[in-house]
């Protein structure tokens, strides 16, 4: 909302034009994000259940489909530099263009890590048939459920959402490390595994990673929200 | 944009379409009105909804890109995608077909995950049969192989792999005839001749056939009723019988050598119940909801084990079909199924058919 100032009527309205512009421009990133952060989330989807079902084709159509992903980022990154240069925006508006040129940033390295465990899914289904640790589906359903709840937090600029989110993140956590002991007896048990088991193993480490970055965008709606820098991953 | 009539128009539309999300959008993806059910599904409220991008409420690239298509075309589209929260989304058909002269959209989403996870258990359902085929098909044809390659010359050793060939081979037998029978009964096509019987020469007939069956497992089997009664179920003699055999079958398989299975029956308020006991090895918890589901095994691990051999020699092989019949059969006498037992300590199945006479 502008002010209303009936002393300058002319320079009020281009005021306000510019302002409405400029609210465009920033709605468009904001949905290209967000679009961005629905891609990851799909990708991961899919990623994931190519892993249960050892479903090669699905898992190929996630490390194609990143393409999507990559294309998107470059797209906020230029969305963000131009509306930056024509409007020169200050305080909290800048935060928030910030934010979202950071948040892509982070999406397109999640997006990285869904094709990660694609790849694993396919080289898994290579090997003996082997039921896959439990934690796994459960690491890919709460990084799901946290991406989503963290895209939410951004929509609604909510920093008590952002830091719920980042305070669940040592659930993810506890998950990886019972990964970690349950690989290690796998392979200890059974030497003709250990492939199998460090294919999990990795699987999980990206499912760790992903979960840090869901934070850090966490973060990222914290700043936007208080213009504070917080680590919220300690 | 809209205008009045429109809205109108859209109001009316949701008031009489219960159960759709519906939404009106423009050709930039904003929503410009939004229904309770759309609200629900997104947990916001309505007027939270109005003004926000597509993208921002629904989170959807999905959704998003169908959306787009029909914006930038201007024609109608339609696609689906799984929305609501994540872990929990669920599959929905989505409609947009423009307004004219608008530049608005009408989105309509349906709810389809009901029918997408019957298409899955039918999916299952094929695998399942192929696997449960192909495992008599493989050792019918090792057996057939090795004689064939010399072991027919000896005597002891052909006598054996013979009866075990036809071993696999009523185990075939069987697992056809149970998936026949529960195509037929889940088809609808089989009609019951409804009678009014008494349940005394119903388990009569049960305990005349499972009892040799147990005899050589050495289990027991004991009858019990009310005594004097008047009670008559309302069944199909022949359909009726099969699945309280299969319960029987079930509790001499899965009792230990030397235990007891009792059958009995009850009336219980407009239904007559048929209850079959066992000390057996018990259904643990987690299963019992799951396991009338067709091809079902608690564990496969123990189905297979060595130590229920003998108790495959007489009873054929493991399907997991048979509680699946007896769930259809006791749904098509509008009765019910169900279970209870103690993991380790046997268990009392039950199946309830209505009383002959009572409404329904
Ligand atoms: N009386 C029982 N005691 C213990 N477990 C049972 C009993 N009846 C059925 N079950 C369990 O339920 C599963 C499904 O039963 P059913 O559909 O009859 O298939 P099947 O006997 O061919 O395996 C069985 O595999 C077994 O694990
Ligand atoms: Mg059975």
């Amino acid at each position: 909302m502008t002010d209303t100032d009936p002393m300058e009527p002319r320079l009020r309205r281009e005021h306000g034009n510019l302002r409405s512009v400029f609210d465009e421009a920033m709605s468009m990133v904001k949905d290209d994000v967000l679009r961005l952060g629905a891609l990851v989330e799909s990708a991961l989807e899919r990623a994931g259940r190519a892993l249960q079902e050892r479903d090669i084709e699905l898992a190929d159509q996630v490390r194609w489909d990143d393409a999507h992903v990559n294309e998107l980022q470059r797209r906020v990154n230029q969305e963000v530099t131009t509306a930056m240069a024509l409007q020169q925006p200050m305080a909290r508006d800048l935060r928030e263009l910030l934010a979202l040129y950071h948040a892509a940033a982070e999406l397109e390295r999640m997006g990285d890590y869904a094709v990660n465990i694609a790849k694993l899914a396919q080289q898994l289904s290579d090997e003996p048939e082997a039921p896959l640790l439990p934690q796994i589906p459960q690491m890919e359903r709460l990084c799901r459920e946290q991406l989503h709840d963290a895209m939410r937090a951004l929509v609604d600029v909510s920093e008590e959402a952002a830091r719920a989110v980042c305070a669940r993140d040592d659930e993810l956590d506890a998950l990886y490390n019972s990964v970690y002991e349950a690989s290690m007896d796998l392979m200890a048990a059974h030497p003709d595994r250990v492939r199998q088991a460090t294919h999990m193993l990795f699987a999980a480490h990206h499912l760790e990673r992903l979960g840090d970055r869901v934070t850090n965008i966490g973060e990222d709606v914290v700043y936007v929200a208080t213009g504070q820098v917080e680590d919220l991953n300690a | 944009m809209i205008d009045g009539l429109q809205a109108a128009a859209f109001d009316a539309l949701l008031a009489r379409t219960g159960g759709v999300v519906l939404l009106i959008i423009d050709e930039r993806l904003r929503i410009l009105r939004a229904g309770a059910e759309a609200a629900r599904l997104t947990e916001r409220d309505v007027a939270d909804l109005e003004g926000m991008s597509l993208i921002a409420a629904f989170g959807s690239a999905g959704l998003d890109a169908v959306c787009r298509e029909a914006a930038t075309s201007g024609q109608p589209r339609s696609g689906e995608a799984e929305l609501g929260r994540a872990g929990s989304e669920r599959a929905f058909a989505i409609e947009v077909v423009p307004i004219p002269h608008s530049g608005a959209f009408v989105v309509a989403l349906r709810d389809v995950s009901p029918l997408r996870r019957v298409e899955r258990v039918r999916r299952d359902f094929v695998a399942n049969i192929s696997h449960e085929l192909r495992t008599p098909l493989a050792s019918i044809k090792l057996l057939a192989e090795t004689l064939n390659a010399g072991a027919i010359e000896d005597e002891a050793t052909a006598r054996d792999f013979v009866t075990q060939i036809e071993r696999e081979t009523d185990h075939l037998a069987q697992l056809v005839d149970e998936l026949l029978d529960l195509s037929l009964i889940e088809s609808g096509e089989t009609t019951l001749v409804i009678e009014a019987l008494d349940p005394d020469v119903v388990l009569n007939a049960v305990a005349g056939r499972i009892g040799p069956v147990a005899q050589r497992r050495g289990i027991g089997v004991v009858r019990s009723g009310p005594g004097e009664h008047r009670v008559r179920a309302a069944g199909d003699a022949g359909r009726l019988g099969q699945a309280i055999l299969n319960l029987a079958h079930n509790a001499v398989k899965y009792s230990h050598p030397g235990g007891e299975v009792r059958l009995a029956w009850e009336p219980r308020r407009d239904r007559v119940r048929f209850t079959v006991a066992d000390d057996g090895i018990g259904v643990p918890e987690a299963h019992r909801e799951r396991i009338f589901e067709r091809f079902y095994k608690v564990d496969r691990a123990r189905a297979r084990d060595p130590a229920d051999e003998p108790a495959h020699e007489t009873l054929g092989g493991s399907s997991g079909l048979g509680l699946a019949i007896v769930r259809h059969i006791a749904e098509a006498h509008r009765g019910a199924v169900g279970l209870e037992s103690v993991d380790g300590r046997g268990s009392t199945f039950w199946i309830e058919v209505p009383v002959a006479g009572s409404a329904g």
